[in-house]
């Protein structure tokens, strides 16, 4: 099995985006659950993961096997202006 | 404790800067909190920092642990050494090395203290913006290690927003340089994490400040209310109307009582049940008159009785003291003093605060609450005497369920006064043992062998069990510990 065939496996299809300018897997987990267990697959596994947001820096040249972007998770469920902070959720 | 130690230190700082004598280290044996007392086996006072390093050095070759100390005026307990450790004072390490106006920064070594700092800063138009109440005594190396605060944090942020670079003395002697001058760090940040670390990385031996221009206009306001609860609202409602005041402290009517009755009297009113101190600051006249104006209008829209604006600097200044010296003035009330430190969101201020008076009530004791409104940083304190046990039994079952209370609105155990060994017992209630795992993992990072500050900050019961549990890899096996669930994880 691939690295992309098991992330598949685990998260499903839609977490798996486009891949990177350097053909690096790029997977969207859509929970911090879903990041946990990449995470941890990861480690298992022995993957090299980059961590990216939006993806606009320059190309990388850091080697990595797995590209985690955490475009998906941009809830903000909760702001409480007495408070003057804004959670995600 | 070899017996040959003292003489060492002694050939390293001088006879006169060691203290063996029982009544001496007596001086040591408290902070600003006098409930924890503990006596250190030695006291050494270096004069610079080559002696330091040396000291240090000589501790490490004998596997000896010590505490660093500034002024004592810290509030949780955090400068005590136990029997078995020494004490080092870095009060003689006083020098501003370089005052760099251009560049709004100054380097400074961690005895400094923290007014004398700005007052220095000020000929050039600037000033070291955090402000504990106890400016006028602590070091900046003691703020460096608690993080502190102050009343104008609300606006200007804590120590940590203002520590631009650090020397850092580790317990085995190495000397760490971290951060930059220029404020833009690259790599991890090390400046961070070390502030606020409680004395458990090592000591600070350079410290680079960021400096503030000095606001060019001022205006300091006193507003008193019947409820606190109506005070509780009228700081949300300055909050949420987007005005973010220089400082917005609040006092009730026992601090109020205690402060007129001292010298450091400011005519706070005291039939009122509370006051607030409400300063807003800026570039220009014009602005900050505008802001005064719109928050003495929503001060009065929340229930103000009367709302005073300081005539003069020396009224300004009046009102300020008052507030500042607080903490000093309610040592008439009682022998004995517990303050608390907890945070809650500012929105459950006017309920926490009932509920803190329903506790006092009921525990039939002497509640003072004198704060950081602005930040929801409260600081109950209880008057008692702790000759009592009865007595001080009651303020301990007080304490607990003040801090539960706090913990259960949202809120955590600590703004700016630190763990210590006074909050060890809360830790567990907001941090996980994962969390716990990582900070005990981060602090032998740097001090495998847990000699600086030994037992502050982390549970010590909980992580015997962690090292029992830890797995081969060296990080906790969460599944060998007992799980509990976080009331609220930071």
């Amino acid at each position: 099995m691939t690295i992309l065939e098991k992330v598949t496996a685990l998260l499903g299809e839609g977490a798996v985006l486009e891949p990177s300018t350097d053909r690096v897997p790029r997977i969207a987990p859509g929970s911090p659950d879903a990041v946990a267990l990449l995470l941890g697959t990861a480690h298992q596994e022995g993957w090299r993961v980059r961590i990216e947001g939006a993806g606009t820096w320059l190309q990388s040249d850091a080697p990595a096997d797995l590209a985690l972007t955490t475009r998906r998770l941009d809830r903000v469920p909760a702001v409480e202006p007495a408070d003057l902070t804004a959670a995600p959720g | 404790m070899s017996p040959s130690l003292a003489s060492d230190l002694a050939s390293i700082v001088g006879q006169r800067h060691v203290r063996e004598a029982r009544a001496e280290r007596v001086t040591y044996a408290m902070d600003g909190l006098p409930t924890h007392r503990r006596l250190p086996d030695l006291v050494v006072l270096p004069g610079t920092r080559e002696e330091l390093i040396a000291v240090v050095r000589l501790l490490a070759a004998h596997g000896v642990p010590f505490v660093p100390r500034g002024a004592g005026t810290g509030l949780s307990g955090g400068a005590l050494a136990d029997e078995g450790s020494v004490l080092i004072v870095l009060t003689r390490l006083n020098r501003i090395l370089k005052m760099d106006a251009g560049n709004r920064a100054a380097i400074v070594e961690p005895g400094v203290v923290n007014a004398k700092l700005s007052a220095a800063a000020r000929p050039h138009g600037l000033q070291y913006a955090p402000d504990p109440s106890s400016q006028s005594a602590c070091t900046i190396g003691g703020n460096v290690a608690e993080n502190a605060g102050g009343p104008h944090c609300l606006k200007y942020g804590v120590t940590a927003n203002h520590v631009l670079a650090l020397e850092v003395l580790l317990a085995d002697g190495t000397v760490v340089e971290s951060g930059s001058p220029g404020g833009e760090p690259w790599g991890p940040d090390l400046v961070g994490l070390f502030v606020g670390s409680e004395g458990n990385f090592g000591i600070a031996t350079k410290i680079t400040v960021r400096l503030t221009p000095l606001p060019r206009a001022v205006r300091t306001m006193l507003a008193d209310f019947n409820g606190l609860r109506t005070a509780g609202e009228a700081v949300s409602a300055i909050i949420a109307a987007g005005i973010v005041p220089a400082a917005l402290e609040m006092m009730d009517q026992s601090c109020i009582a205690a402060v007129e009755d001292s010298v450091y009297a400011a005519g706070y009113p005291r039939d009122a049940a509370a006051v607030l101190l409400v300063e807003l600051d800026g570039r220009n006249e014009a602005g900050v008159i505008a802001e005064t104006e719109a928050v003495a209008e929503l001060l009065r829209k929340s229930g103000a009785r009367s709302v005073r604006i300081a005539a003069s600097e020396a009224e300004r200044e009046r009102l300020w003291q008052g507030r500042k010296k607080a903490f000093g003035a309610m040592g008439r009330l009682s022998r004995d003093l517990v303050v608390q430190d907890a945070v809650v969101p500012r929105s459950a201020l006017p309920q926490v605060l009932e509920t803190i008076c329903a506790i006092a009530k009921r525990y039939d004791l002497v509640v003072s609450n004198v704060f950081h409104a602005g930040d929801g940083n409260l600081h109950p304190n209880i008057s008692f005497d702790a000759t009592d046990p009865a007595l001080k039994q009651r303020v301990e079952a007080a304490s607990a369920e003040i801090m539960s209370t706090c913990i259960a609105a949202g809120g955590t155990i600590t703004g700016e006064h630190g763990v210590g060994i006074d909050k060890l017992r809360y830790m567990p209630l907001i941090f996980d043992p994962e969390s716990l795992g990582a900070m005990q993992a981060v602090r032998r990072v740097f001090d495998p062998k847990e000699r600086v500050n030994p037992g502050k900050v982390i549970p010590v019961h909980a992580c015997r069990e962690w090292t029992s549990a830890r797995s081969d890899s060296g990080w906790v096996n969460p599944g060998a510990v007992p799980r509990g669930e976080p009331v609220r994880a930071l």
